[in-house]
């Protein structure tokens, strides 16, 4: 019986976005290797432009995530579920698996308009963030990050440990088979 | 070719369906055409395809809740101009410009109720407040819409009945509309759709086993009946006149559409039903039941295909009898299906979706084109 994957990303829609093309490259590569993969995809409200988003809607994309109900499909289990970006690693699964992947974070001098300064003071906004993330991680059967700087991060704001796990050099969409190994090995491991 | 609006810009349409994650079927390919269709209008589209599948009464709210928290005004700073939302419960979403063509609503709470496809029981409690709460978030939620469709004259009825909103049909073609043709009139009945219960595929295999004559058939489609079905067809002695083909790739269905002889749809109160109009544009007669919905606004008994009823399996024997020892028959059946047909286009469906938006934007109040 093939094992079902849910991947999970934010949605950019209307826009170019190589986070879609990651998750591409990634769905083609777990089907290679006999999963069953599908997506879930909710819109990245937060991502708008000033001056239209309020804070809220950073949440309540979030809120959204985690009131979902990702355990099956039409009653088949799913039995894995992948997040990749925020919010989407606030989805609810008993085999949650995060894989921190490049995302454009929202960034506070942005929303508030205000010029590029030293570390602004920490918001509620932040801080529930924060907390949120929190949990989310700790959720997580398993936590990988794509890059160092990453991992630092989730260590100084959530102090868990996250394991480094690189995207395949080079383009995605033409890398061998064999550069995903390792990748996939990973994520899946929890099965 | 629709008008558009004169903008600096493409009109921007976020459509809005949900998704039971690893499920395919009809309303994937509704929203897939739909989406095909104004990109080739012009239009700028994106899906929104939320999960919305539940195990519990509580998640049904849940994901109508999830649904509500989304914001579709804007993507990137840029406004969504037009939301059009299809199947329950994405037309929860809020949107200043919200179009609905609904294609289901939660049945198992309306006509549903009461039979074998419903576990909803009224006389539970927590039973009855679920089903009030959905019916308070889709008379809001479908009350709010700029204009209201439905996929056919089935669901508009319905939601008449049980939520007091008027909706305009709105037809569009089946997925391969200009493929479909006809090679003839073999000798088997051709099934396609999911393998579940309301499907009915049961009743084809009864049929079949009713037949004096020795038409095959043969099923396209995957689903959890299959097991039931196969042992059904060994009990009643007609397994070898029963191919379940299993899931066929699109140049296969259209192939076995071109060849059969007739095409039997029969699911209980199905709503509109893709397959009656690709057997119709393949010339092929359909076979249905009395009470199969939707499928009876195309069908007519003795005019372009059989009703027979499904309470009594040998009615089905008979229609596949007539259209076996008639051939001629058959063909003339299937000639007045596709001239039933003929008329429905993208055009019109995409003309009405869009006509408030165009209305609005052309200085008019943005009401009208469908039920507001």
């Amino acid at each position: 019986m093939s094992r079902r994957i849910l991947l999970c990303d934010s949605q950019r829609p209307f826009r170019r976005d190589p986070g879609a093309a990651r998750l591409d490259a990634l769905a083609e590569q777990l089907r290679k290797r006999d999963f069953e993969v599908d997506r879930a995809l909710l819109p990245a409200a937060h991502l708008s432009a000033p001056p239209h988003p309020a804070r809220h809607h950073l949440f309540d994309t979030a809120l959204a995530w985690r009131l979902l109900d990702l355990t099956a499909g039409a009653k088949q289990t799913i039995h894995l579920l992948l997040a990749t970006r925020f919010p989407a690693y606030v989805a609810r699964h008993p085999n949650k698996v995060v894989w921190l992947l490049p995302d454009e974070a929202p960034d506070p001098k942005a929303r508030t308009g205000a010029a590029a300064s030293p570390r602004p003071p920490e918001s509620d906004a932040d801080r529930l963030r924060r907390s949120m993330e929190r949990r989310a991680f700790a959720e997580a059967r398993r936590l990988f990050v794509s890059t160092p700087e990453r991992g630092r991060r989730i260590k100084r704001e959530t102090g868990l440990d996250a394991v480094l796990l690189p995207l395949p050099a080079g383009d995605l969409r033409t890398a061998p088979d064999e550069a995903w190994d390792e990748v996939v090995e990973q994520l899946t491991s929890t099965l | 070719m629709t008008d558009r609006p004169v903008t600096d810009r493409p009109l921007r349409v976020a459509v809005c369906a949900s998704q039971v994650p690893f499920v395919r079927g009809g309303a994937e390919i509704h929203v897939e055409g739909l989406i095909r269709e104004l990109g080739t209008r012009g239009y700028e589209t994106a899906l929104i395809n939320v999960p919305s599948d539940w195990s519990t009464r509580r998640q049904i709210l849940e994901n109508c809740l999830a649904w509500r928290l989304l914001d579709l005004e804007t993507a990137a700073g840029v406004p969504i101009d037009l939301v059009i939302a299809t199947r329950f419960p994405s037309y929860v979403v809020r949107h200043r410009h919200k179009v609905v063509w609904v294609i289901h609503q939660l049945r198992q709470i309306y006509d549903m109720m009461g039979t074998p496809y419903s576990d909803f029981r009224p006389d539970d409690p927590k039973d009855r407040r679920v089903i009030a709460a959905v019916k308070a978030v889709d008379r809001r939620s479908l009350g709010e819409a700029r204009a209201r469709f439905t996929n056919a004259g089935n669901t508009a009825r319905r939601m008449a009945r049980y939520n007091g909103l008027d909706a305009v049909p709105l037809y569009h073609p089946p997925k391969h509309d200009g493929r479909y043709r006809c090679e003839g009139y073999g000798d088997f009945v051709l099934g396609v759709g999911r393998l579940d219960p309301a499907k009915r595929f049961d009743l084809l295999v009864r049929g079949l086993a009713a037949a004096r004559t020795p038409l095959r058939a043969v099923l396209a489609g995957v689903g959890p009946e299959r097991e039931r079905l196969e042992a059904l067809a060994r009990r009643l002695g007609v397994a070898d006149r029963l191919e379940l083909a299993g899931w066929v790739d699109d140049d296969r269905l259209l192939d076995l559409y071109a060849r059969c002889r007739a095409v039997y749809y029969a699911p209980y109160d199905e709503d509109y039903g893709y397959v009656t109009l690709e057997a119709f544009k393949s010339g092929k007669p359909v076979v249905t039941c009395d009470d199969s919905g939707g499928v009876l606004e195309f069908v007519e008994d003795g005019v372009n295909g059989c009703v027979a009823s499904a309470s009594r399996p040998r009615t089905l024997g008979r229609a596949f009898d007539l259209l076996w020892e008639d051939e001629d028959r058959a063909r003339t059946f299937g000639r007045r299906g596709g001239e039933r047909v003929a008329g429905i286009s993208w055009d019109h469906v995409v003309e009405q979706l869009t006509a408030t938006l165009r209305r609005e934007r052309s200085g008019g109040s943005g009401g009208g084109g469908g039920c507001v």
